[in-house]
């Protein structure tokens, strides 16, 4: 903030309407006091035109607003400057552009007339111009008194609006720039107004507002269209889920007769289903000492093969891995690690031998002592 | 730290999407071009595309009957078996048998939903004149598209194995013998010989060449189904994605001018 150079445009613009308020100040007190900003009438004109317009004058508000609303005063309210029958304008003819502007802001100012000697110099000039429009200098009033005395008021109503009033010219602010970078301390511009506070929140959210926010999400379009797709998605997963569970299976029936029990004589192994329905039919007294008739499931207990049933060697031998099974069904030799496993047999109403491929008994676990599991031939 | 936040950290998540939230605008736009499924679609889409009484978003509609007749299809093809014995009950049994058997039937009528929309489409184009440069190649690849949607109507018509379907295939594969050079009862057929013997013969022409066969049979069948359920959607998948990168890199849908 201290360094000039960095210095923001509002900071720019309050720094140049201080200075333009002190100067302002200063020449209302000491009216007659001809700082550098007014420099003394000189005689020569050429001189005058040779002259720099004075570096900083506060009181010099020669902005293009202003020379425009002079040359439509000028035109538009008197006769062209340059005519000498003006009965505003003075009698001698004006010698430069700015001897019209000025008699044209003279003619502006309703004051009565311009100075009536000719000016001598671009700060008569200006001051008789300044004079006439703020309508405080008479006449006949030589443009340097004219100058002090008018300044005040030509400063404060420099510009051609009131809207502008306190708008800094832009040499002001080039004034207050050079002062900033000559080391003075830039007066920083006073903090902006307060804005006008708002109205301020309510620290808790009331029941009400967030039912109805609530309720304002979930009636949203976005809200509507993604549960609705979820919707609709999810009763597509399960319909396919469904549709993929088969109402109907080509598969033989678990239950099948088998043909009557003189069909199996004692000690033998039938082989007859084992093909079609993948059951032995044995009838053996071996395993317990009663003579039963018992369906074994021609699947190795290994991995699934299925064994021959060995009659000269009286085994079921399994030709994946050499797994051995008494006509029990008990394992005695190879990897596998169980008996074969019984499937359930009864003697139907007919008498006939009915296996029931959807039960199973297992040896190691003691089922085979359900009277499900076999059939006592007596 | 949030769950969420824990999450959107975590390597998994990172790995998965390559971007942070879609807070803000640029994120909102990567969000669609990182991801395979949103980047078919453009990030923006000017006012005018989305005026649906001049698209009449009939390719988008097209489109999503092909997805849908890609899902019902697949779902099909485990309840059916294209052999004599077997199609013609498989497809009785979806009606009457299988729960939402109704897939069927939701296949059906989208492929004749299919044809439709394909061809109003098409109607769309040429009425807005969108298949003026720099579209014109676009519209080509439209034209084969049509024509394997007609295909596709053409193959399926066949795997019910009833009556209508077989009598359908047997009548409009006989246009195939009127071919010319390759059908044998086509024109200029006689030119394509080699010592007095014919080439095109009953047994080799092109209808022989489309049915497996002299007549409509379960070489037909067999033949029909894999053109129906893989090979067609196969070239037709792969012309769709043609087409939708051509709309983008002509200039994006046509709209009003």
């Amino acid at each position: 903030m201290t360094e000039p150079k960095k210095l923001t445009t509002a900071e720019i613009l309050a720094l140049a309407r201080q200075k333009k308020a002190e100067s302002d100040a200063a020449q209302s007190n000491e009216p007659s006091a001809s700082p550098p900003e007014s420099p003394p009438a000189q005689d020569s004109p050429v001189a005058s035109e040779s002259a720099a317009p004075p570096p900083s004058p506060p009181q010099t508000p020669k902005t293009t607003a202003e020379i425009l609303a002079a040359a439509r005063a000028a035109k538009g309210t008197t006769p062209p400057a340059s005519t000498p029958a003006t009965p505003t304008a003075p009698a001698s003819t004006p010698k430069s552009t700015a001897e019209i502007l000025a008699a044209a802001r003279a003619a502006k100012g309703s004051a009565p007339a311009a100075p009536a000697e000719q000016p001598k110099s671009t700060a008569d000039i200006l001051a008789a111009a300044r004079a006439a429009k703020g309508g405080t200098a008479t006449p006949s009033t030589p443009a340097s008194e004219a100058s002090a005395a008018g300044a005040p008021a030509a400063a404060s109503s420099a510009p051609s609006s009131e809207a502008f009033k306190d708008r800094p010219d832009i040499k002001e602010m080039v004034a207050a720039v050079k002062a900033a970078h000559e080391g003075k301390p830039p007066v920083l511009p006073k903090p902006a107004p307060a804005l006008p506070k708002l109205p301020e929140k309510d620290k808790g959210v009331s029941r009400r507002s967030a039912i109805q926010g609530i309720v304002t999400l979930l009636m949203s379009p976005f809200i509507v269209a993604w549960v609705a797709m979820g919707a609709i998605a999810g009763a597509w997963t399960l319909g396919i889920a469904r549709f993929m569970m088969p109402n109907m299976v080509l598969e033989l029936p678990s239950k099948f007769k088998v043909g009557p029990p003189s069909d199996f004589p004692p000690g033998t192994v039938s082989e007859k289903f084992k093909a079609s329905r993948g059951v032995y039919i044995v009838h053996s007294s071996q395993y317990d000492g009663r003579d039963l008739i018992y369906g074994l499931l021609s699947v190795c207990t290994h991995l699934g093969c299925t064994p021959n049933w060995l009659e000269g060697e009286q085994k079921f031998k399994c030709p994946c891995h050499g797994s051995g099974f008494y006509i029990t069904g008990i394992n005695f030799e190879g990897p596998a690690p169980r008996p074969l496993e019984r499937v359930g047999l009864r003697r139907a109403e007919d008498g006939m031998l009915e296996v029931d491929k959807s039960l199973k008994f297992q040896e190691e676990l003691g089922q085979w002592a359900d009277p499900k599991s076999y059939y006592v031939n007596s | 730290m949030s769950v969420s936040e824990y999450i959107r950290k975590s390597q998994l998540w990172r790995s998965v999407f390559r971007h942070p939230a879609p807070y803000d605008r640029r994120n909102r736009a990567v969000v669609v071009l990182t991801n395979f499924f949103l980047h078919l679609h453009p990030v923006s889409v000017q006012k005018g595309g989305i005026a649906l009484s001049y698209t009449w978003c009939m390719g988008g509609i097209t489109f999503f009957l092909f997805l849908a007749e890609t899902l019902t299809g697949v779902l099909l093809m485990f309840y059916y078996r294209p052999t004599l014995e077997w199609a013609f009950t498989d497809i009785r049994a979806l009606r009457d048998v299988n729960t939402l058997g109704i897939m069927r039937e939701i296949h059906r009528w989208g492929a004749h939903a299919m044809v439709i929309t394909v061809w109003l489409h098409m109607y769309r184009v040429f009425l807005t004149g969108s298949y003026k440069p720099p579209r014109e190649f676009n519209w080509v690849i439209g034209v084969l598209l049509l024509v394997l949607t007609l295909l596709l109507s053409f193959t399926g018509y066949l795997l019910p194995w009833d009556q209508l379907a077989i009598w359908a295939i047997t009548v409009g594969s006989n246009m195939a013998r009127a071919t010319p050079f390759l059908g044998h009862e086509g024109p200029g057929f006689q030119l394509l010989n080699v010592g007095g013997y014919d080439l095109i013969t009953q047994a080799s022409d092109a209808r022989f060449l489309l049915l497996g066969a002299r007549t409509v049979g379960e070489e037909t069948l067999n033949r029909f189904y894999i053109m129906h359920c893989v090979a067609i959607p196969i070239v037709v998948s792969l012309l769709i994605a043609i087409h939708f990168w051509r709309v983008r890199k002509d200039g994006g849908i046509s709209q009003p001018l």
